[in-house]
């Protein structure tokens, strides 16, 4: 198995992999963030900031 | 500033002269293309990036737009070869109102920001004019050219509608010229009281047009011809400006700055500086001159006081002023970007500007970087000052398949100079060209400019830019372009805000830019009627919806009070005493006699309009002040200095949100008899029966002694057509219900006498009608009290005399009207109360100009309640109905509207194609709706250009998003 | 020197193998188990993350004309200039019709980087944040498709396009095994083809577990096809002698991509280019049933064939992800209207910043070698779902005009 040149750094890691416990703490991260954005924006709409 | 309610007919009577022109010859007066438009259907894109349009700031503070264009015009295509005459081809770098130097103008150059650093400027005198109806007459070497546009008659005396038209095609308004009326300055003797009052019998109209630097004096107007004792007009000669933005330094008193290896020096003198520049080491002078202090005061680019204010060095390439930099610019070299500058400011610091690169440019000579293209300078007709750049060819070329390209003038470039834009032109056939696009200096190009590949178009001509000129261009072709459905009816996506525009009243204001404008809607009469006279006159009937917004928040859509009204409207003021007709929901009816008033205000004050003044987008115009209940408002739209001294533009805004024809144009403290001034103006206006006195003329405000203008009472008008019929003294004739005995008929005194009897033989209404004399003749049509004194009213009939031969043979001429309604101003219509009747007068004669009906509630349309009846005539038809077809309580995703024809029902394009934010729109066509399209014809044509691509406003991309940070 | 990953996961380079390559004297990943606090340890630290995000934020902000910053120096504007000075091509800029867009900037810039340059080790910590970013972007696409506005086309071109996504959806997933594609690259033609959108692609990405190769590929597939078939679209329909309308909406409905579609248009006729543009609102407002639609048959028919090694195509993804659930919620509450037109631009604009980060990282990641390795079984694929589709669109318009159905 070789590291792959793009995504593997010398530890291991690899930016693109994503699976297991990371894979879901990233997507809870993804969805709290977009959820937050979103809202914010919203209400900002909604109080007519702009 | 022709009255809007004349210039309908134009439009088609050029088309049948331009038809006619097409068949016998060209007209003699088309030797040269100065002057003269593009062909009718010449493509026009607005975009090209190398053209640029934008607006820069000047050292003062001072917004200047400056807009590019290239104009290719006058072009034929024989045997597979496009012929360009001289003049033919042309740039156009123009700034919408001026330049001038001493204030770091900025203008484009070739697609280069340049500064205006001097101009000489002369003006020209033409005398002994004389041209017909229709023409466009070359009266100098240049190209300037006098249209005689337009006559029409008061009192049937005539007055004429001209313009002066500027080599490049502009023109900035049409002006009336009449030699037989009273001059304007006698309003003055006028004694009305405040409020209402009768009709003004005189008829104000000068001989002499003022505007500004530009003067036109007629010698006599008829029917047929104006000639003209004198026409004034200002031309530029020369004009200097600098590629570069300006080094500043700071002035230091008795000691030198460094200018790269030169030293410059300032000595304090008790005018000025005297300013020495010198080589490094000071030993060399190379130039040296007492300097003033350059600010913003008008006088001091006059012809003899601009010199005193800059040291110029051709031989070094430096242009030295000295400027006063506001405290908090201090050590900036920037000019104020983001927020207004005082036009003069206490506390700020000698600097010493230099600019380089210059660039000395003079009218009628060659491009100084290609000598292939001819040198022209245009003043402002107002100002004197420099609008426009033009840059043509000074010699005819030719395009062919062989020779597809001409290139353009080179343009000046710090990195590279070359061809500002090329011109490629091929796929020529016989008599048409296939393909022919604009490339600009960047290598970008236009679509194919052919739209119609198939079939290819007879000229090369063509308009690309946002250049204002094209306004004047378009002026005898906007209506049928806009109304072209080639394209089907263009829809315009909006702009979706968290603040719509909200207006409580509509009344006043004009509908949204962007409304969809479709011409032709079946149950909309179009029809050309004739008056007996025998006069053909088009009457048109329209609707427009204006300020209608989606309250988002309750998922609607409001129209408010006025927001919706149905228009009918001649091409001319329906006149009484000629049997003319106009259409009324959908059926001819004849107008029989009329009441208006004129209205006072006196001692008023009129702030200068300010537009969006709460600041989202909300237009509050607190600064209308009207004139009559429904009837007029007066509002001050824009101010210049002439010499320093305000010159006020002011507008009477009609109720259907148009402007009056006329806009005042005054100024105070000039006079017409100083020879040595540069400018004239009158200090008050009267145009027909429409005057303003003003007492004070203030940059910010305007004190209003007194003001004036007609107002419509009532009108009316039957559905059935008059008859005439002659009778001798002692014969009678039904009359409706009556029965119209004639008593003594005397042609001597120019009297009938008639009386109305019921059926029971009982007398309900007797009169004498006349004297018809030719006393009273002059003052006919308009004069109102005579008009009645030749009528008969009772009930719903009416007699009156006829005009062209009263009497004949014993016998009086008379005209018979049955089925006479009378509509009184602001009273709901009887047929349909959700509607107020609200006639508009004519400013210039009293009589009426167009029947208004709107809905003094406003109207609410959401998906449970999608569609709404427009006003509904005494068989309970309604003239058209409103019908929302997709609407999510946002956006408007289709609406249309619908008109019930002999049981047919005919149905608008989707007025939402394209998701729309409100639900304005303009259907049919007449003088209200043409102002409209007036308005916002810059931004409709581009519109135009996006609908046949099917594509958005271009945002700023590729090269346009650095231009869009606006760098000066 | 080094060598690609070809036969598995990219991921599964864990810390126990290590020691077989030419790095193994490097330090082994610390497992994220390990390091795990809270679920915002996958932020990692600052200092480790900064330079990968820094590159990715250049990266887009030198792709992108992006809100908030006033760069002119971009490939967006870059090709504008060049869409101007080749002129536009049926109306439409030439690279409009190839599909330039905010993705597609910021992944061939990253693309053009990471070849050229390589891509340093301190970046990938960083880089990692494309997995924050897409489910992100996907989520804050919702207020973007509205049903409401594709029905205003009416019910009838709406269960037409319905209809033709699921045809041409389910075909490509089909057709896969025939022209023996990888069914994670059929999976993403399915979606870029059946919605006609190539970002549904990198949208998929996560949902398929794709490798980008794949999706990269399948894009080009898709945007390629796209272009041959805006040329043959108007011959077809001069065959069948379509209205205009109808021609707008043969050409929304069978090319998909907007500037592809009005170009295809505009090669008909003038109305049917502006047609074809009025159209896209239908394709569009269905766009994300296209996407469900491949992600659930294929998360389906992998809990069927679980054992089978050649099914891929979501291998990995062992339930419905929650983004796709907030996405669905998202989607649903924007056809309510809960998203006022304001506030979806400015929510889009971020979607615009989101997706030109993840593209960036996305383009990184790729050796060239890596997207044509899938060679051209996937192009195979697409024109034939294509042409099928075309076949079928024309077939069924033709018919609608035939006995005036629709009012077309």
């Amino acid at each position: 198995m070789n590291r792959h040149p793009h995504t593997t750094d010398p530890t291991g890691f690899d930016f693109m992999a994503n699976r297991g416990r990371e894979e879901q703490d990233r997507d809870t991260v993804g969805i709290i963030l977009a959820v937050g954005v979103m809202a914010f924006l919203t209400l900002c709409q909604y109080c007519g900031l702009y | 500033m022709k009255p809007m309610s004349e210039t309908m007919s134009r439009v088609y009577v050029l088309l049948f002269c331009l038809a006619l022109c097409a068949l016998v010859h060209v007209p003699a007066w088309a030797e040269s293309p100065h002057g003269l438009e593009p062909a009718d259907d010449m493509p026009y894109i607005p975009d090209l990036g190398g053209l640029r349009s934008q607006s820069f700031k000047n050292h003062y503070g001072q917004s200047r737009q400056l807009s590019e264009a290239v104009v290719l015009r006058q072009s034929t295509i024989e045997t597979g070869t496009a012929t360009i005459p001289a003049g033919g081809l042309y740039y156009i770098s123009e700034v919408m109102d001026e330049v001038r130097p001493l204030m770091r103008d900025p203008f484009f150059i070739l697609g280069e920001q340049a500064y205006l650093l001097k101009l000489h400027a002369a003006k020209r005198t033409v005398s002994d004019l004389s041209l017909k109806k229709g023409q466009k007459v070359l009266i100098d070497e240049a190209g300037y050219r006098v249209w005689f546009d337009y006559v029409t008659d008061h009192y049937q005396k005539p007055y004429a509608q001209l313009t002066l038209i500027s080599p490049a095609g502009h023109w900035p308004l049409e002006f009336p010229l009449a030699t037989v009326f009273k001059d304007m300055h006698e309003v003055k003797d006028l004694t009305m009281a405040a409020g209402e009052n009768g009709q003004l019998r005189d008829f104000y109209l000068d001989k002499t047009y003022h505007y500004g630097a530009s003067e036109f004096t007629a010698k006599e107007v008829t029917f047929d011809t104006v000639s003209f004792e004198r026409i004034e007009y200002p031309v530029i000669d020369e004009a200097t400006f600098s590629f570069s933005r300006p080094w500043t330094l700071d002035l230091r008193q008795e000691d030198y700055r460094w200018y790269f290896d030169k030293r410059i020096y300032a000595f304090r003198r008790p005018s000025g500086f005297l300013v020495r520049v010198t080589d490094w080491s000071g030993s060399t002078v190379l130039g040296e001159k007492l300097v003033r202090p350059s600010t913003p005061q008008g006088y001091k680019d006059r012809e003899d006081e601009q010199d005193e204010y800059s040291l110029t060095i051709p031989a070094e390439d430096m242009h030295v002023e000295i400027m006063i930099n506001p405290e908090y610019l201090k050590n900036s070299d920037f000019a104020p970007t983001g927020s207004d500058v005082p036009y003069g400011w206490q506390d700020g610091t000698l600097s010493l500007v230099v600019y380089s690169d210059l660039i000395t440019l003079k009218n009628g000579r060659p491009w100084p970087l290609d000598n292939r293209y001819k040198v022209g300078l245009e003043a402002n007709l107002m100002t004197g000052k420099l609008q426009r750049l033009v840059l043509e060819n000074a010699a005819p070329f030719t395009l062919s398949n062989d020779h597809p390209t001409c290139l353009g003038p080179t343009k000046f470039s710090h990195v590279w100079n070359r061809p500002a834009f090329r011109v490629v032109a091929g796929g020529f056939s016989d008599k048409t060209v296939h393909d022919l696009y604009l490339r600009d200096a960047f290598y970008q190009r236009t679509d194919n400019m052919v739209f119609n590949t198939a079939k290819g178009r007879k000229d090369v001509d063509f308009f690309v830019g946002r250049a204002p000129t094209l306004m004047p261009i378009l002026e005898d072709t906007f209506l049928t372009r806009l109304a072209d459905s080639t394209y089907s009816t263009v829809v315009e996506g909006s702009h979706f805000s968290s603040y719509p525009r909200v207006l409580s009243d509509a009344a006043f204001n004009a509908p949204d830019r962007s409304a969809p404008f479709e011409a032709r809607l079946k149950g909309f009469e179009r029809e050309v009627i004739k008056n007996r006279k025998g006069d053909k006159l088009t009457a048109a009937e329209g609707l427009v919806i204006r300020n209608s917004y989606v309250d988002y928040r309750n998922n609607r859509i409001v129209i408010p009070p006025s927001g919706l009204y149905y228009t009918s409207r001649n091409s001319r003021n329906v006149r009484a005493l000629s049997g003319e007709s106009f259409y009324f929901l959908g059926k001819k009816a004849y107008l029989a006699t009329f009441a208006s008033t004129t209205v006072v205000g006196k001692n008023l004050d009129l702030d200068f309009w300010k537009n969006q003044p709460s600041g989202d987008e909300n237009p509050i115009f607190w600064q209308d002040l009207p004139l009559g209940v429904h009837n007029k408002v007066i509002r001050y739209t824009g101010h210049t200095y002439l010499d320093d001294r305000s010159m006020a533009m002011v507008n009477i805004v009609k109720y259907s949100g148009n402007n009056f024809g006329a806009p005042f144009l005054m100024a105070q403290g000039f006079d017409a008899k100083d020879k040595d001034r540069r400018y004239m103006l009158p200090g008050l206006f009267a145009e027909g029966s429409t005057w303003i006195l003003p007492e004070f003329i203030g940059q910010n405000y305007v004190r209003i002694e007194e003001v004036g203008t007609p107002l419509m009472k009532e009108f009316s008008f039957t559905y059935d057509e008059p008859a005439p019929a002659t009778l001798a003294a002692g014969e009678s004739a039904r009359l409706g219900g009556f029965t119209l005995e004639v008593g003594a008929v005397d042609a001597q005194a120019g009297t009938v006498a008639v009386s109305l009897k019921d059926p029971a033989g009982k007398e309900v209404a007797a009169k004498v009608l006349g004297p018809l004399n030719a006393e009273t003749s002059a003052v006919l049509p308009q004069f109102q009290d005579t008009v009645h004194s030749l009528q008969l009213l009772h009930d719903t009939v009416m007699v009156e005399m006829d005009l062209g031969q009263p009497f004949a043979e014993g016998k009086a001429k008379l005209w018979l009207y049955t089925g006479v309604t009378t509509y009184t101003t602001d009273t709901p219509l009887p047929s349909d109360p959700r509607f107020v009747i609200r006639p508009d007068v004519c400013g210039h004669c009293y009589q009426l100009n167009e029947l208004l009906l709107d809905n003094p509630e406003p109207i609410v349309l959401d998906m449970e309640h999608p569609t709404y009846e427009g006003p509904k005539d005494g068989d309970g038809r309604p003239m058209f109905t409103i019908v929302l077809d997709d609407f999510d309580g946002e956006m408007i995703l289709g609406w249309h509207i619908e008109t019930t024809v002999k049981g047919r029902t005919f149905k608008t394009k989707n007025l939402a194609f394209n998701p729309r934010s409100n639900i304005d729109a303009l259907i049919g066509v007449n003088g209200s709706i043409e102002g409209f399209l007036r308005g916002s014809m810059l931004e409709r044509m581009a519109y135009n250009e996006y609908w046949r691509l099917a594509q958005h406003p271009p945002v700023h991309r590729g090269l346009a998003a650095r231009h869009s940070l606006r760098l000066q | 020197m080094e060598q690609l990953i070809t036969t598995d996961h990219a991921g599964s380079a864990a810390a126990g193998t290590q020691k077989d390559t030419p790095m193994s004297n490097m330090p082994a990943a610390v497992p994220y188990e390990m390091r795990r606090k809270s679920i915002w340890s996958c932020l990692y630290s600052l200092q480790e993350v900064l330079p990968g995000l820094l590159a990715m934020f250049f990266i887009a902000i030198f792709s992108n004309n992006l809100a908030g910053v006033p760069n002119p120096f971009t490939l967006e504007n870059l090709f504008a200039y060049l869409d101007n000075v080749i002129g536009p091509v049926n109306g439409q800029g030439f690279f409009q019709i190839m599909n330039a867009n905010f993705v597609w900037n910021a992944l061939l810039a990253g693309l053009i980087i990471g070849n050229v340059f390589g891509v340093p080790e301190s970046w990938k910590r960083g880089l990692s944040y494309i997995h924050k970013l897409m489910p992100l972007g996907i989520i804050m696409l919702g207020p973007h498709f509205v049903l409401s506005h594709g029905l205003k086309a009416g019910f009838g071109p709406m269960l037409i396009a319905v209809v033709m996504l699921l045809v041409t959806a389910g075909l490509a997933l089909k057709g896969a095994k025939l022209f023996k594609v990888d069914d994670r690259q059929a999976s993403i033609v399915a979606g870029g083809l059946a919605t006609g959108d190539p970002h549904v692609c990198a949208i998929l990405m996560p949902m398929i577990k794709a490798k980008g190769g794949q999706v990269v590929n399948a894009t080009a597939c898709v945007i390629l096809f796209g272009l041959l078939a805006s040329f043959l679209l108007p011959l077809l329909g001069k065959l069948t002698g379509l209205s205009d309308q109808a021609f707008g909406l043969a050409s929304a409905l069978s090319i998909g991509n907007g500037a592809q579609a009005a170009s295809s248009g505009f090669a008909y006729g003038y109305e049917a280019g502006r047609y074809a543009r009025y159209y896209d609102a239908v394709r569009h407002a269905i766009m994300p049933a296209g996407f469900l639609y491949v992600f659930l048959v294929m998360f389906w028919r992998k809990l069927k064939y679980k054992n089978d090694p050649t099914v891929m195509a979501t291998r990995g993804v062992d339930t419905i992800p929650p983004y796709v659930i907030v996405f669905v919620l998202g989607w649903g509450l924007a056809c309510l209207h809960l998203f006022k037109e304001p506030a979806h631009h400015a929510i889009f604009d971020m979607v615009k910043w989101d997706f030109s980060l993840a593209a960036a990282a996305l383009g990184l990641s790729l050796p060239l070698k890596e997207i044509l390795s899938w060679g051209w079984r996937g192009f195979a694929l697409t024109s034939a779902v294509g042409l099928v589709r075309i076949a079928l669109v024309l077939g069924t318009l033709f018919a609608c005009v035939k006995f005036g159905w629709l009012g077309l």
